[in-house]
């Protein structure tokens, strides 16, 4: 068996060496950052047309103290809900004509105007298509009410107190501590999955290099398939682990930066260091299994171009794979929990959920020896059909002799 | 393992999509040889060796390499030149070199070592750092055969080796050939150009159809022939006629026939006393090619012919 590692580490470490020297890699660091940073930039840029965007914007056409109490109504909601859940008003001056001025207003699309807020406090008038009326009509009830209270207890000389509520700060409740760690098993769901996602297809087309250029002859002929197979493995996980730790680099400084945004004050129920421990140790799992697959998969095709058609049904094989995983989160112990832990291609995904939710170590060095084991048996499988279908060395004992160690050659009659 | 085989094989078959590669070759090359397996392309040459050395299990029949029954297990101790040479481009010719070595448990230091020392001693040291995919296909080739014997390999196996080559290159492999025989390796290799194995072999195997047709010595194969007259008289007819075998055939202005079983001296006799006035007499013996003619036939031979022309045009 050491045999198998030992040619598998000569083979991971010239494809390693191969990958990591050579132009592209640094093209392939670069992309996600530059991606993440162009996406910082331009949603930056678009935040307050966003925000515009949200509600439809709502043009009054009131008596100008009515007006006012409005926009006073529709400021404190926005303080209170945020700006993006309450429309944008435009205040406009009535004219003698209010229904030609507001119908005018609707048919102008420079004006920008969805809906038309006309008529008084005690009756007003919303026009505008049904759709758009319909999406503002109970916030704009709101906010004219609001209007309506001021503006009876000015006029009732009743000045207006603001409620001033005292907080008592605990350092956590049950419901927040639920809350939190559902957020950080989704994030780390979400981390193995996406990296796994971005990485893992790189294994597709690993093999049809060495078809290409025929190497596969000479190592087929000098080491077993299973450790061709391993070394690949470990070299692109290799590779991976590099770009992980460069594009986590640049995170953590990043995060070092806005950390006063995102203190999180609930540890994951196995702690932190586990946490982080675990979730480099399922991605490398989760890597090596679907990366596995990927190989066995990528090994039948002839070409790049047999490659490329397998991507998409293989992509939507990981989100299928991802959405059983992400039913975990909120179901501790429960059917769907067993399910997506027991299944080996999404074991990794639900035992980071599991790490966050549950603080049982034991679980997760069985679920690792699981996850590893059926690496194994991919990866025997994998390169048991490239011999079968690839090489067409099919021996007597047939595909099933796949755990056999020592193969008997069928004595002559 | 029998006592001093590098390699046996018995009875291996193989069929592909319903077709029968390799039918019952029977192989046994004694350890320090070098052994030639002979036949057209297609003949089934390159299914055996990947038998032999386990990149395809057989669907019958059995082989040991080296005295392991599983040859992977012998795969430190023997090096493969396939018929498909493959290289990674990107890689220097030292790390191509070093990476084979490797791959058969030569640590990479070693290999490396090694693989400058080949090439240099080979006058390639100034492609020392150069990637493969700058060398022309022979220079490629040689670099993977050194990446075939960088770990002094106890045997040596060869697809083709000639293949692609030109006549320089052609002799320089005959050469080196020779040298890794001399320090004691078995060398097994393929061709369908009969002169590189009439020159380098001690034993053959001739292949066509898939189906064994010879194994054995170079001079059993040839002694199955015997030797060809070639006879030049003045007199176009006489007593001296009746000397002749019966299948004699006069082309060119010569008589060919082959040596008749009593000797030579009854029929010099027979010539000069019937008065055929003898102008010209040889007697040679039959070459390989003559020999695999006779072997694996007329069709297989023509085929090898046609491969070799091909192969000539290719180099060129």
């Amino acid at each position: 068996m050491s045999n198998v590692f030992d040619a598998a580490w000569v083979i991971a470490r010239r494809d390693f060496v191969a990958t990591v020297w050579s132009r592209t890699f640094l093209l392939f660091l670069l992309a996600p950052i530059i991606a993440v940073g162009f996406g910082v930039i331009i949603s930056t840029m678009t935040e307050q047309a966003d925000i515009q965007a949200r509600q439809p914007n709502v043009g009054v056409l009131m008596e100008p103290d009515s007006a006012a109490a409005v926009r006073a109504a529709n400021a404190r909601l926005a303080h209170a809900v945020g700006a993006f859940d309450v429309p944008e008003l435009k205040l406009i001056d009535p004219e003698d004509d209010g229904a030609r001025q507001a119908e005018r207003l609707l048919a102008d699309s420079d004006s920008n105007i969805a809906v038309i807020l006309t008529g008084t406090l005690a009756r007003p008038t919303l026009t505008g298509p049904e759709k758009a009326t319909q999406s503002v009509e109970r916030v704009m009830a709101l906010i004219i009410e609001d209007a309506r209270r001021s503006a009876a207890m000015q006029s009732a000389g009743i000045r207006e107190l603001p409620v001033a509520i005292r907080t008592v700060t605990t350092e956590k409740s049950g419901g927040s501590v639920n809350m939190v760690r559902h957020g950080l098993a989704r994030i780390g769901q979400g981390i193995i999955f996406v990296l796994t996602l971005l990485l893992a297809g790189m294994l597709l087309s690993n093999l049809v290099e060495e078809k290409s250029n025929k190497v596969i002859e000479v190592l087929a002929a000098a080491v077993p398939l299973d450790a061709v197979f391993l070394g690949k493995l470990i070299a692109m996980l290799g590779v991976s682990v590099v770009g992980v730790i460069i594009w986590g680099g640049i995170a953590g400084v990043a995060l070092l930066w806005i950390q006063d945004w995102i203190s999180v004050p609930v540890t994951p129920a196995v702690g932190w260091p586990a946490y982080c421990l675990l979730l480099l140790l399922y991605f490398a799992a989760n890597y090596m299994l679907l990366g596995s697959v990927f190989l066995g998969i990528g090994g039948q095709a002839s070409n790049v171009r047999e490659v490329q058609t397998l991507s998409m049904p293989i992509t939507f094989a990981q989100v299928m794979i991802f959405a059983l995983a992400s039913a975990v989160v909120g179901n501790n112990g429960g059917t769907m929990t067993m399910i997506a832990a027991i299944f080996p291609l999404s074991s990794p995904m639900a035992m980071i959920a599991i790490a966050a939710q549950s603080g049982t170590i034991w679980w997760h060095l069985v679920a690792l020896v699981w996850q590893f084991v059926w690496v194994a048996l991919i990866i025997r499988v994998s390169a048991r059909l490239f011999r079968l279908t690839v090489l067409k060395s099919a021996s007597p004992e047939g595909f099933f002799a796949i755990f056999q160690r020592k193969r008997r050659d069928t004595p002559l009659p | 393992m029998k006592d001093g085989l590098a390699i046996e094989a018995k009875g291996l078959r193989k069929i592909f999509d319903g077709k029968v590669a390799v039918d019952g070759v029977d192989i046994a090359v004694p350890e320090g040889t070098i052994y030639g397996i002979l036949g057209p392309n297609g003949a089934g040459k390159t299914t055996t060796l990947r038998m032999l050395l386990g990149i395809i299990d057989p669907d019958q029949g059995e082989r040991t390499l080296l005295g392991r029954d599983r040859p992977l297990e012998a795969a430190h101790i023997v090096g493969y030149l396939p018929e498909e040479r493959g290289l990674y481009p990107a890689m220097t010719t030292r790390d191509a070199i070093a990476f084979m070595g490797a791959l058969r448990g030569l640590p990479l230091d070693v290999g490396k070592k090694r693989a400058v020392g080949l090439l240099t001693d080979n006058g390639l040291a100034d492609y020392v750092n150069k990637p493969i995919r700058s060398l022309s296909k022979g220079m490629a080739q040689t670099v993977q055969l050194f990446g075939t014997i960088v770990h002094r390999p106890k045997l040596i196996v060869l697809d083709e080796p000639f293949s692609g080559l030109d006549a320089i290159n052609q002799g320089r492999l005959e050469y080196l050939i020779r040298e890794e025989a001399a320090d004691g390796a078995t060398i097994i290799f393929s061709t369908h150009i009969i002169a590189h194995a009439e020159r380098l072999c001690e034993r053959i195997a001739i292949i066509a159809g898939g189906k064994l047709r010879f194994e054995g010595k170079v001079s059993d194969a040839r002694e199955r022939l015997r030797p060809q007259v070639r006879l030049r008289t003045r007199a176009a007819d006489g007593a001296w006629r009746r000397a002749l075998p019966a299948d004699a055939e006069h082309r060119d202005g010569l008589w060919h026939f082959e040596v008749p079983v009593g000797g030579i001296e009854p029929l010099l006799k027979a010539l000069v006393e019937g008065g055929a006035g003898i102008e010209e007499l040889s007697i040679e013996r039959p070459g390989l090619h003559d020999a695999f003619v006779a072997i694996a036939g007329p069709t297989a031979a023509r085929e090898m012919e046609e491969n070799a022309a091909e192969e000539i045009g290719a180099a060129a």
